[in-house]
């Protein structure tokens, strides 16, 4: 699961909100930043995003937990309001049984409206976790959507596919669900691997892979290199298969709903992917979740214990609020067209020039109207956007 | 009409043949009579009586207690897709269970009776009584576990494949209640049968009727006789 305190987050070598976005916040611990939305002021037909935020360790009753979070905290959202996205994040199955899986859903939908035709009602598995037992139960609970959780951190040139190919092979008789997979490499990933896995996953009904760079604690030059040239070969082989890209790391299949949308349509890179519609109100639920209300971000405690005795208490397990910079609006605006186009167009000319001088030459198409990212410039967008966290002069 | 009956309203949980199956399976004697005081028992159905429409608030599950129901649902087209078909001491209404309102409808094959299991009756009660509701959603999900994995079962195999399929298993839930698993009426209609497992009727009368030839089925209008087990097993694939 995504940990949002500050103190954790570290340059990746891959984009993505935590990393590329979410340091242009300020973060304030303890009380909130601004008032909480009261319910009645809320409309009900905007819609809202659900997350169910669930660690690897089990937590006794945590689906109970879950719910009195829900009650607690219902000052937040209108009964009303249309859910158009639910995701259980984590490590549902190993968190929950499945009495608590099917609880937890019927709990949920009595508290929200989930009627919604062309809602997504998803969760996280590893290939591990899944089996056809659980698979079905997810989608008797009307889920429809998956995404695979492939650890290729170590890996070598010939490591077995086959609990992959196991899930997969699971999967082709669900072909409802939309499939996505997030696949974590590092320099100790051998290149043909990822070739194999990514064959692989193209041959499967899979239409988005997001991929990760991990690595943890000091980097050598030589281990960024190797990874660099990792993402390198892996961006010119989704744009070589006609993949729509965002940020450095994220390909959608032409048949993804992102994939083949105009070019002009406007998406929004968010802690939850790439998205072309605006949900204004997420709500993150459990430990370490992640909530946003308001344009502002609240983050739960990443402590269970903590987690549980604030419940128990009937307090909020918000453990911190973080709200936009006032003078770094334009630097988030910049970097969420970097991360969805690839492409900026500053209107001003001083902001032009600012940017050409942080933006190495050899990483920018040859066009003096826009500052549009070439191969190179993609693959190194997460430095690019290291280099937009200072105050710029729009 | 005895008591035990199973169309009897007059019937509670502890007399009920189908409570190694249902919820009381979970609770001690007196626990068992607190649930029966919050189950519903109306009268008998008739064919084509609806237990609930699609579009309904969900509020309760239900038990078949006799007879047998049929799920449905209806697609954008009008067009009518069986979902299910629920025997004796199976549970079924679960496809509200993620919403606030059920998405397919039920209606009786036959003449069937039910019990409705209310759900803000049961929470009440589950309060008194933990291991209930703990116990009910551990059927609820083995429910929803078994009607999928035959729904996928069913929807990518030869003809023969889903027929034999759909027998056997038919065949192992009336051994489950203590029924023959070899000889057998099917409730519902070859039409139906057609639709659940994505066939036309005639191609699930030709498949009956081969199964006949090949001595693996004798067939009586809706009377079946499984000859074959394995010889059924093997066609299905298992």
């Amino acid at each position: 699961m995504t940990n949002f305190s500050h103190s954790q987050i570290q340059r990746s070598l891959t984009t993505g909100f935590k990393s590329s976005l979410f340091p242009l916040y300020e973060s304030n611990t303890g009380a909130p930043v601004a008032t909480e939305s009261n319910s009645s002021e809320l409309s009900s037909i905007a819609q809202i995003g659900i997350n169910i935020y669930c660690p690897q360790q089990r937590i006794d009753d945590y689906e109970h937990l879950i719910c009195q979070e829900v009650t607690l905290r219902r000052s937040l959202y209108n009964r009303h309001q249309p859910v158009a996205s639910v995701w259980w994040l984590g490590s549902p199955l190993q968190q929950f049984s499945p009495e608590a899986i099917t609880e937890l859903c019927f709990r949920l939908s009595s508290h929200f409206t989930h009627q919604q035709e062309r809602s997504t009602r998803g969760m996280t598995v590893t290939p591990m976790e899944l089996d056809k037992n659980n698979l079905a139960l997810i989608k008797g609970l009307n889920f429809n959507a998956i995404q695979l959780n492939i650890d290729a951190s170590v890996a070598s040139g010939d490591r077995s596919l086959s609990n992959i190919e196991t899930a997969l092979q699971m999967l082709t008789d669900y072909k409802s669900f939309d499939l996505s997979c997030v696949i974590k490499f590092s320099d100790q990933t051998h290149p043909g691997f990822i070739d194999r896995l990514l064959n692989l996953l193209e041959n499967s009904h899979c239409t988005h892979i997001e991929v990760s760079s991990q690595k943890s604690g000091p980097v050598s030059l030589q281990d960024k290199l190797t990874s660099q040239n990792q993402l390198a070969r892996i961006n010119k082989h989704f744009h070589d298969c006609g993949w729509r890209g965002c940020g450095n790391n994220n390909f959608f299949a032409p048949s993804h709903p992102l994939g083949n949308l105009p070019q002009q349509t406007k998406l929004e890179a968010t802690p939850w992917g790439y998205m072309a519609r605006q949900i204004p109100l997420w709500l993150g639920f459990g430990v370490a979740a992640l909530s946003l209300s308001a344009g502002n971000y609240q983050y739960n405690t990443p402590s269970s214990e903590r987690y549980v005795n604030l419940l128990a208490d009937k307090k909020s397990p918000v453990q911190s609020h973080f709200h936009l910079a006032a003078d770094k609006a334009s630097n988030f605006r910049l970097i969420q067209q970097l991360l969805c186009e690839h492409t900026i167009a500053p209107t001003n000319p001083q902001l032009h020039r600012q940017l050409t001088s942080l933006i190495p030459g050899e990483w920018l198409e040859d066009d003096p109207d826009s500052l549009a990212l070439n191969t190179a410039g993609i693959v190194n967008l997460s430095s690019i956007c290291d280099k937009l966290f200072d105050s710029l002069c729009a | 009409m005895s008591q035990r009956c199973p169309h009897s309203a007059e019937i509670n949980c502890r007399d009920c043949r189908m409570n190694t199956l249902c919820l009381p399976i979970a609770l001690e004697l007196d626990e068992v009579d607190r649930l029966n005081e919050i189950i519903q028992r109306g009268r008998p159905l008739h064919k084509d009586n609806y237990v609930y429409n699609c579009g309904d608030e969900f509020r309760s599950v239900y038990a078949v207690r006799s007879g047998s129901i049929k799920t449905y649902s209806v697609n954008d087209q009008g067009v009518e897709q069986v979902t299910g078909f629920y025997l004796p001491g199976e549970i079924f209404g679960m496809d509200g269970i993620a919403h606030t309102h059920h998405i397919s409808s039920a209606v009786a094959l036959e003449t069937a009776a039910i019990c409705e299991i209310p759900f803000e009756r049961m929470e009440d009660l589950s309060m008194t009584l933990p291991s209930l509701q703990r116990h009910f959603f551990k059927l609820m999900s083995k429910e929803i576990t078994n009607d999928q994995q035959l729904i996928s079962l069913l929807s990518k195999n030869s003809a023969e494949e889903r027929v034999a399929t759909l027998l056997l298993s038919i065949s192992a839930r009336n051994a489950k209640r203590s029924l023959s698993n070899v000889r057998f009426r099917l409730p519902m209609s070859r039409a139906d049968i057609g639709n659940y497992l994505g066939l036309t009727v005639e191609t699930v009368s030709r498949v009956f009727s081969r199964f006949q030839k090949q001595s693996i089925l004798a067939v009586d209008k809706k009377e079946i006789e499984i000859l074959d087990i394995p010889g059924l097993q093997q066609l299905a694939n298992t």
